[in-house]
């Protein structure tokens, strides 16, 4: 715990009160007396819109893509295998949003983070097939004996942005 | 070959025995002794290699998956919350992050982690939901709920 206070001692200064709405929980020191709840919930939206605004540090975000979810971040490459439609130098923007943080605080969905929050740009980079599969099946004493080859479709992409906007806890506008 | 008969061309026993053994001893050359120059060792070897890797495409996904309710398990003890508490109160809360994720805050990004936790617990209480497995001795530290306000939001209907 100690550790945990020590990493959490900067942002303690930042932070009036601790706590938190759909951001961070801030579970550390003893809670300020003098802030009431409503006004602290408040106040750490509105610091974490104006840390969003410093940009202090790299975001990440976890997207869900292709039926997996993905923890990614600025430069990240995937990997993305089975059929999908887009194409060499499609510029994407993954919508599907369940989790974004910065080093302060979180973002959590339920399950998606509200339509516009986080920006994740994604640039598709090739395509291709993936290595050889040899799918080899053998009985043993039963003169069976079957051998098979795959390849999947791969489509690498580049994460390009993971932005949050500058608006937790505006009205969500319904975009889909 | 030219087969002028059917009965010819079941009996043929597929391309010419040179080819027939290369194909094998391509794949066995990175064997050593036997295994990589006596055919009839090398094929039994390759034989077995492929229904292996066949096998194990399956089998990685589920080590896979293991590994994940590990690191998901031992990062759940530091908070003092089981597993199952936590899958359970994540999934009241409409938070569908799956194992993967899961495990991957847990080992990389643990303050989130600990965020999802104390949510799920929060959750778990707003519920009155009693965790009936068996604990062990707790070996983490328990979770601060005074400094969850998330009572409103946890509560919202959606």
């Amino acid at each position: 715990m100690a550790m945990f206070r020590a990493g959490l001692q900067r942002l303690s200064n930042v932070f009036n009160g601790q706590g938190g709405i759909l951001s961070r929980l801030i579970t550390q020191n003893a809670p300020t007396t003098n802030v009431t709840a409503p006004n602290t919930t408040k106040d750490v939206i509105a610091t974490c819109n104006k840390l969003i605004e410093e940009r202090t540090s790299r975001n990440f975000a976890i997207v869900h893509l292709l039926g997996k979810q993905w923890r990614v971040t600025d430069g990240d490459l995937l990997v993305v295998e089975g059929y999908w439609p887009p194409n060499i130098g499609d510029k994407i923007k993954l919508d599907k949003v369940l989790l974004a943080a910065t080093k302060d605080f979180s973002l959590i969905g339920r399950p998606l983070v509200q339509p516009g929050l986080v920006t994740v740009t994604a640039t598709v980079i090739s395509k291709g097939l993936s290595h050889t599969r040899t799918h080899f099946k053998k009985k043993r004493r039963k003169q069976f004996m079957r051998i098979n080859f795959q390849r999947a479709q791969q489509t690498m992409l580049r994460i390009n942005t993971v932005e949050i906007a500058n608006k937790i806890n505006e009205a969500p506008k319904n975009v889909f | 070959m030219v087969f002028l008969t059917v009965a010819n061309w079941i009996r043929a026993r597929g391309p010419d025995e040179f080819w027939r053994k290369r194909r094998i001893f391509r794949l066995a050359a990175h064997y050593t002794g036997r295994r990589r120059n006596c055919y009839s060792v090398a094929v039994r070897n390759v034989h077995r290699a492929l229904a292996y890797a066949t096998k194990a495409r399956k089998l990685k996904k589920e080590d896979m998956k293991v590994l994940w309710d590990t690191r998901i398990t031992a990062a759940c003890e530091q908070h003092n919350i089981t597993a199952f508490s936590l899958r359970e109160g994540l999934g009241r809360a409409d938070i569908m992050l799956d194992r993967k994720s899961l495990s991957d805050l847990a080992a990389w990004e643990p303050k989130t982690f600990h965020c999802l936790a104390a949510v799920a617990k929060e959750k778990l209480n707003l519920d009155n939901f009693i965790d009936g497995t068996d604990k062990k001795e707790p070996t983490g530290i328990n979770l601060n709920l005074k400094d969850v306000m998330l009572e409103a939001w946890l509560k919202e209907k959606k």
